[in-house]
C-alpha cells in the first residue's frame, strides 16, 4: 500500500504539470504493472514498473520542464521501489522480527532524504553562474571516469556471480 | 557461501545509467537529479556489501525421545558482517513438524555476539531422522546481494515408538539351554513340580517325596521342571506398506514388534529381529535391558525398499535363526515372497506364529482413490485363500483386525495352540 501510495503521489505530482495525456497513460500502465508485481510477488517486474512511472517525468525534464520537484519525485520513486521490494520479501513464509522492519524503514527514510538532498544540491550547483572552460570540463570528465571505475569495481562480484 | 545479485541491483544500475546518459546527451542536469536517490542507494549498497561470515551450530536437546513427545533444536548463530536480514530455514524430514515457531525464521543478526534460536520439533511417527542442516539466506543492508549457505551439522533424532505393555505373551514351544523364566519340558533343578520317580543314587535327600515313600515303602523323589529361557525372533515383513505416517501397516508392525520385544526381554528370553523386505536387516538374539534399545534402534530404520529380487529365507544368516527358536512374524501377507519365507521357516521346524495385519483399514475410505468395492472383495478373498493355505500347512495365522489390541491377539494365539493340541490328542 505504501509503495502504491508513493507511486500514485509521484503520478499525481508529475501529471499536474504534463501537457499531454499520452505520457499519463504510460504512467498509469506503470502503476498497473506495479500492482501486478505486488500481487504476483514478482520482484523482477518492480523496476520495469518504476521505470514506466518515471518515464513521463524524465521526458518532461528532458523537454525542458521545470526541475524543482525532480529530486523529490526521484526520492518518491526510490521509496515506491523499495517498499515494493520489501512487500514482496515479506511474503516469504518467515516470521520477520520487528527489529528488521524498523531497521529497514529507518534506512529507507534516511537514504530517500539523502537522495533528495543530493538532487537539490545538484540542481543548486547547476544554477550557479560558473562559466565553463577546459579545466572544468577536464575535472568533469575525470570525475565521470572515476565514478564509472568505482562502480565497476564495486560491482565486480555481481558480474562474476 | 553462494553470492547472488538481486534484481534490485541490476534495476537500479540501469535506471541510474539511463538517467546519467539522458542528462549528458540532452544537456539537462535535472534528469540526473531524478535518478540521484537511486545512485546514492546503489553506491552505499555496494560500498557496504561485504560477504558475511556466518556460523551456525545446531544441537538437539535430547537425541532420543518417545513418540508424541517434542524436542527442542537449538541453533547458535554467529555472524560477522552487515546484513539486513537473515532467513534461517531448518530442513526437516516430512515426518517431523515444527511446533513453534515456524521452521523458517527471519532475524536481524547481531554483530556483538551469537544469538540462540529454538525450534520445537514434534515427530509425527517413530523413526530415525536427520534434522538439519539450516538453510541460511541473508541479504545485505541495501538489498544488493543475497548470500545462501547450508550450515550446521544435521542432528540425528531417534523417535521410539509408543507401544502396548503386554501382560501375557505367547509362550515359546521350546526352550534353550540358558537359565530363564520359562518352564522347560525337561526335568532337572527347578521349583515347578513335574513328577515323582524312584530314588536313584545321587538324588538329594531333600527331594524325597516322604508321603509316596511312606505309602509304598520304596523311596521316591520329586522331579522338577528346569527353568530356561527361549529364543524369540521377531520377523517384520517390510515388503509392502499401506497407509500414511503412524497409521500404516509398517508402523503397526514395528509397534507390535517393540511391544513383543519388551515383553519377551522382560521374561529373560533372547530376542532377535529379522526385517524381511526389499532390504534385509537382522539383529542377533540377545537379552537384557540394553538389548531392548538395540532392538528398537534396529526397528527404527525399517522402511519399504522397493526390490524385485526374489528373496528366500536362505539370505538370512543361520546365526540369526537359532535352532528351536520361536518366530513371531508380523506381516500383512501381501507379498508372495514373505509367504514363501514363512512357509519355508515352518518347514524347517521353527515354532512359527503369524500375526496378520488386516490391511483394509489403511485403505482410503472416501474420495477418488478409494478402492472399488468389487476389487476390494476379490482382494479380501485372495487374502483369505493365502491365509488358509498357510493354516492348512500347519502355521498359526491370526488376523489382526481394526480395533483389536495386541494382547487380545496373543490370547487368540494361545487359544489356537491349546485347541490345536487338544485336537491332535
Amino acid at each position: 500500500m505504501l509503495s502504491l501510495g508513493s507511486a500514485l503521489a509521484e503520478t499525481w505530482a508529475s501529471s499536474a504539470r504534463l501537457p499531454q495525456s499520452l505520457l499519463l497513460g504510460v504512467e498509469a500502465a506503470g502503476v498497473g504493472l506495479l500492482v501486478l508485481a505486488l500481487v504476483l510477488a514478482r520482484s523482477g517486474w518492480v523496476m520495469l514498473a518504476v521505470g514506466a512511472v518515471a518515464l513521463p517525468e524524465g521526458t518532461t525534464l528532458a523537454l525542458g520542464g521545470p526541475a524543482q520537484l525532480a529530486p523529490i519525485l526521484g526520492a518518491l520513486l526510490l521509496a515506491s521501489a523499495e517498499l515494493a521490494y520489501w512487500s514482496i520479501e515479506r511474503r516469504a513464509p518467515a516470521a520477520e522480527s520487528a527489529e528488521v522492519g524498523a531497521f529497514r524503514a529507518l534506512w529507507l527514510v534516511a537514504l530517500c532524504l539523502a537522495g533528495c538532498g543530493a538532487g537539490l544540491m545538484i540542481l543548486a550547483v547547476s544554477d550557479l553562474p560558473i562559466s565553463g572552460g577546459f579545466d572544468l570540463t577536464a575535472v568533469g570528465i575525470l570525475g565521470a571516469i572515476g565514478i564509472s571505475v568505482a562502480l565497476l569495481w564495486l560491482g565486480r562480484d555481481a558480474a562474476r556471480a | 557461501m553462494t553470492r547472488r545479485p538481486t534484481p534490485r541491483l541490476a534495476g537500479y544500475a540501469a535506471i541510474v545509467a539511463l538517467g546519467a546518459y539522458g542528462a549528458v546527451t540532452l544537456d539537462r542536469i535535472a534528469v540526473l537529479a531524478l535518478v540521484v536517490p537511486f545512485a546514492i542507494w546503489l553506491l552505499v549498497g555496494l560500498l557496504t556489501a561485504d560477504p558475511p561470515e556466518l556460523e551456525i551450530v545446531t544441537r538437539l536437546e535430547q537425541e532420543r525421545l518417545a513418540e508424541g513427545e517434542a524436542v527442542l533444536l537449538r541453533a547458535e548463530v554467529s555472524c560477522r558482517g552487515r546484513l539486513s536480514w537473515l532467513d534461517l530455514q531448518l530442513e526437516l524430514p516430512g515426518a517431523i513438524e515444527c511446533a513453534t515457531p515456524a521452521a523458517r525464521l527471519r532475524i536481524r543478526p547481531r554483530r556483538n555476539g551469537p544469538q540462540t534460536f529454538d525450534w520445537k520439533l514434534r515427530p509425527r511417527r517413530w523413526g530415525a531422522y536427520r534434522c538439519g542442516p539450516v538453510l541460511a539466506r541473508a541479504q545485505d543492508r541495501f538489498g544488493m546481494f543475497v548470500y545462501t549457505a547450508r550450515l550446521g551439522a544435521p542432528q540425528l533424532l531417534r523417535v521410539y515408538p509408543a507401544f502396548e505393555r503386554l501382560r501375557q505373551l505367547v509362550p515359546p514351544a521350546r526352550t534353550q539351554l540358558y537359565a530363564g523364566n520359562r518352564i522347560a519340558r525337561r526335568h532337572g533343578e527347578g521349583i515347578e513340580f513335574a513328577d515323582i520317580r524312584g530314588f536313584t543314587a545321587g538324588d538329594r535327600v531333600r527331594r524325597i517325596n516322604w508321603r509316596a515313600t511312606a505309602r509304598t515303602g520304596v523311596p521316591y523323589v520329586n522331579d522338577f521342571h528346569l527353568e530356561r529361557n527361549a529364543d524369540v525372533i521377531l520377523f517384520v515383513d517390510s515388503f509392502v506398506d499401506l497407509g500414511v505416517d503412524q497409521d500404516s501397516v509398517l508402523s503397526l508392525a514395528v509397534r507390535a514388534a517393540v511391544a513383543l520385544a519388551d515383553g519377551y526381554l522382560g521374561e529373560r528370553d533372547r530376542v532377535g529381529v529379522v526385517g524381511f523386505g526389499g532390504l534385509l536387516r537382522w539383529l542377533l538374539p540377545g537379552m537384557g535391558p540394553r538389548h531392548f534399545y538395540r532392538v528398537v534402534e534396529s526397528l527404527l530404520d525399517t522402511q519399504v525398499v522397493t526390490s524385485y529380487a526374489w528373496r528366500q529365507i536362505d539370505v538370512i544368516p543361520p546365526r540369526v535363526l537359532p535352532p528351536a527358536a520361536t518366530i513371531v512374524a508380523i506381516s500383512p501377507l501381501l507379498d508372495p515372497r514373505s509367504l514363501g519365507a514363512l512357509a519355508d521357516l515352518h518347514h524347517r521346524g521353527f515354532d512359527l506364529v503369524v500375526l496378520e495385519i488386516a490391511p483394509e483399514r489403511f485403505l482410503p475410505r472416501a474420495g477418488r482413490s478409494s478402492p472399488d468395492p468389487l476389487a476390494l472383495r476379490l482382494w479380501g478373498l485372495l487374502r483369505v485363500a493365502r491365509r488358509r493355505s498357510l493354516q492348512r500347512a500347519g502355521l498359526i495365522v491370526v488376523e489382526w483386525p481394526e480395533g483389536v489390541v495386541l494382547e487380545t491377539l496373543l490370547a487368540q494365539v494361545r487359544e489356537y495352540r491349546r485347541f490345536a493340541r487338544r485336537s491332535v490328542a
